[in-house]
């Protein structure tokens, strides 16, 4: 008689899809430290693009990114396995994010410096003024709770269920907050209708 | 309006593809029918459109990664670093913690110690019993503990407590066995000196133990070794040599007046009993507590009543006599262990610098300071005994000069010049004897009872018998032990006797020289007769 090992979901799921983010963080927990860089390289824009959506600013994506995945790396080993590695990862850069925008704006209070280019997406001139450039002034001057969902939607094409976990709320609160976002641009960009239908 | 703001919501998700079927079905049949709906929809979806194309996300640094991996080797490196000073590195928070916590607490180690102090105190404390009840002291007891100082702590185990002073005059007392205590009985020879008469000697029996009932809670011991002894104990041993020499100078002046020192005289005895009453209505609680492995001082109140009722209790539920009960008290194994664990003991705060314990082989020597004692004159024999030694250094030697010759002589006279007259003035002895050359002939040991008779201004006094009388009959100096406090104690009926025993062995001895001498006249006389045969060839 021939015995066999019965496996477990786990170990077939291994079998199968060896390259799975839950896969790479068993190895990297398993002392590969070449799993975390293939994490790295996998996530990388994803997580440069929210720094950039919520920050609007290109000048701390990358500062902000390292550190992200600095966190990410100290922290991976308590990964829990509850939820997808990408909604933890997003997770941390939005709060990096937010980290970073409250210590500008202790920085700037305890400076009386008005630091210009940490404001989010504040880089048009009316001078030189383009559809693109209009509308991104009028979505930095969404308030944060409004803009993330908004971007996290359309510009990463998130679900709202990911962007509910990323951001910590309600699915309806999503669904509320990206319809307010959506009619808050259009107040914005009223003054500037013909422009954008031009 | 809640709705309508609803509706829209709704639209809003529909664009994002964000709503299930029956959602899905139920907004477009809305939107087939009302035309605000329709308006909202291609607004909603114009700024969808113009978000997504207005929004470009910057190039990625082309050191992006490479900054990344070279940030975390960095972190990791510095991560393994911390990692090894990790231990000192708590240690050190630890300490500064238990540092800045003890300066915030400064008392907290102290109560700490202090409480177990006050545990081990009250553990030893349990049971303490009086000794005197379990110890089965005798009125001579009481009696050499007034004049000698020292009190047996257990028969069984023949140890001592001695009360002293030091060189500086300060009170101590040791615990040591009986083979290094004073083991002569005074009382008697006190009594005997002074003939009491049997009212008078009662009356002294009665002082005595009347102070063994006062003194009961002097000296406490209990089950675990503990010996508990109150500082009280040397105005005790003041006032009960107050109290028999008032006693006894009232009682028998006559007699008295021999066995003090000339011109010493008590105290008035109102001042006497004065002294006696403020002594026993003295109420200490501190006691000196010895126990196996510590000696403190702490306080305690022995409740006489209580323990009084206990033993009455007991007397009556056993139906036993006292004796019995003593006896069974008397059966405790009691006994101090002096050893070197007796030296981990921590000086009570309570003490100053004088305090000092003193540990041998054979003695544990307690030195106070803080004893209080009655500011009363009394007869200090020490002091007496070192005023006749001084007195006995301005005649280290003396001659006195028999005539040459002295036969039929009864009567000698001699001279003691002393250069310093306000000590001792110039003294001229005489001393008659009956017949001193029959003395010196045939009972010469006699002197030594003589001598003894003088003596015996001096048997309170320990250690001074030594005289060096020297002897210069002709004109050669002898020097010579003359007496003793061991001469004194010549016995002359015990030297006949053996004397007699002496002289039996000797008869003895004789009579088998006799024999051995008949029986070698008796083999000469056989050999003679075999020398009359023939010899044998070889």
């Amino acid at each position: 008689m021939k015995f066999t090992k019965k496996k477990t979901g786990l170990e077939n799921l291994k079998i199968l899809n060896l390259d799975d983010d839950f896969s790479l963080v068993k190895r990297f927990i398993e002392e590969d430290e070449s799993a975390f860089e293939t994490l790295v390289r996998r996530h990388k824009d994803k997580v440069r693009n929210i720094i950039f959506i919520t920050l609007g600013n290109a000048n701390t994506v990358d500062d902000i990114a390292q550190e992200v995945f600095l966190t990410v790396y100290k922290n991976l080993k308590s990964f829990r396995f509850e939820s997808q590695f990408t909604t933890w990862l997003f997770r941390i850069t939005v709060n990096k994010c937010k980290d970073h925008l409250r210590k500008v704006k202790i920085r700037s209070v305890i400076s009386f410096f008005k630091e210009d280019e940490e404001e989010p997406g504040y880089h048009l001139s009316y001078e030189n003024i383009n559809t693109a450039e209009i509308v991104q002034k009028g979505i930095a001057k969404l308030p944060e709770k409004l803009r993330v969902p908004l971007l996290l939607k359309d510009i990463e094409g998130m679900s709202y269920q990911e962007i509910a976990e990323i951001v910590k709320c309600e699915l309806g609160t999503v669904k509320s907050r990206i319809f307010r976002a959506r009619e808050g641009l259009k107040n914005i960009l009223e003054p500037y209708r013909q422009e954008l239908m031009s | 309006m809640k709705n309508l703001q609803k509706d829209y919501e709704m639209l809003s998700a529909y664009i994002d593809g964000e709503l299930h079927e029956d959602e899905i079905k139920n907004t477009e049949e809305k939107l087939a029918i009302r035309t605000d709906l329709q308006k909202k929809l291609d607004e909603l979806k114009k700024i969808k459109k113009l978000t997504k194309s207005s929004f470009k996300i910057p190039a990625e640094s082309p050191y992006f990664e490479t900054r990344v991996f070279a940030n975390l080797n960095r972190s990791k490196n510095r991560y393994k670093k911390f990692k090894t000073i990790l231990p000192a590195f708590s240690f050190a928070v630890l300490a500064v913690l238990l540092m800045v916590f003890l300066k915030l607490n400064p008392n907290i180690l102290q109560d700490l110690f202090e409480t177990q102090k006050i545990n081990i105190a009250d553990f030893y404390k349990q049971n303490l019993k009086p000794l005197l009840l379990t110890a089965g002291l005798t009125n001579e007891d009481i009696f050499n503990f007034a004049l000698n100082k020292q009190l047996p702590l257990d028969k069984n185990n023949k140890q001592y407590i001695k009360l002293g002073y030091d060189q500086n005059g300060k009170e101590f007392f040791e615990i040591k066995p009986a083979g290094l205590a004073n083991e002569e009985n005074t009382f008697e020879d006190f009594v005997s000196a002074l003939k009491l008469n049997s009212q008078q000697k009662r009356q002294m029996d009665s002082i005595l133990g009347s102070y063994a009932d006062e003194m009961e809670d002097q000296i406490l011991i209990n089950d675990k070794n503990t010996v508990a002894i109150s500082p009280e104990i040397w105005n005790y041993n003041k006032a009960i040599f107050a109290d028999i020499m008032s006693f006894a100078e009232n009682a028998c002046n006559e007699e008295f007046v021999k066995i003090m020192p000339a011109g010493y005289r008590m105290h008035e005895k109102p001042m006497i009993d004065k002294m006696v009453k403020e002594i026993k209505s003295r109420n200490s609680n501190k006691y000196i507590f010895f126990t196996p492995d510590s000696i403190f001082m702490d306080n305690f109140e022995f409740d006489k009543e209580k323990f009084d009722d206990e033993m009455k209790k007991m007397e009556k539920e056993l139906q036993k006599d006292m004796k019995q009960v003593k006896k069974e008290l008397k059966d405790l194994n009691i006994e101090i262990r002096i050893n070197d664990h007796i030296t981990n003991f921590k000086l009570d705060s309570l003490w100053d610098d004088d305090f000092s314990v003193n540990v041998d082989s054979n003695s544990c020597r307690v030195k106070l300071s803080k004893v209080i004692i009655p500011k009363i004159d009394m007869l200090d024999l020490d002091s007496i005994a070192a005023q006749i030694e001084r007195s006995l250094k301005h005649i280290p030697s003396f001659t006195f000069k028999f005539p040459d010759d002295n036969r039929g002589m009864n009567e000698f006279q001699f001279r003691i010049n002393s250069e310093d007259s306000a000590a001792l003035k110039n003294l001229d002895i005489k001393i008659k004897l009956p017949n001193l050359d029959s003395i010196m002939l045939h009972q010469s040991p006699k002197i030594d009872s003589i001598m003894r008779f003088n003596m015996k201004y001096l048997d309170s006094i320990p250690n001074y018998g030594k005289f060096n009388f020297f002897l210069d009959p002709d004109s050669f100096k002898i020097p010579t032990q003359f007496f003793t406090f061991d001469s004194l104690n010549f016995n002359q009926e015990k030297f006949e006797k053996q004397m007699k025993e002496f002289e039996k062995e000797m008869n003895k001895l004789r009579e088998r020289m006799d024999k051995f001498q008949d029986e070698y006249y008796k083999d000469q006389k056989e050999i003679k007769k075999k020398g009359k045969k023939a010899p044998i060839e070889i």
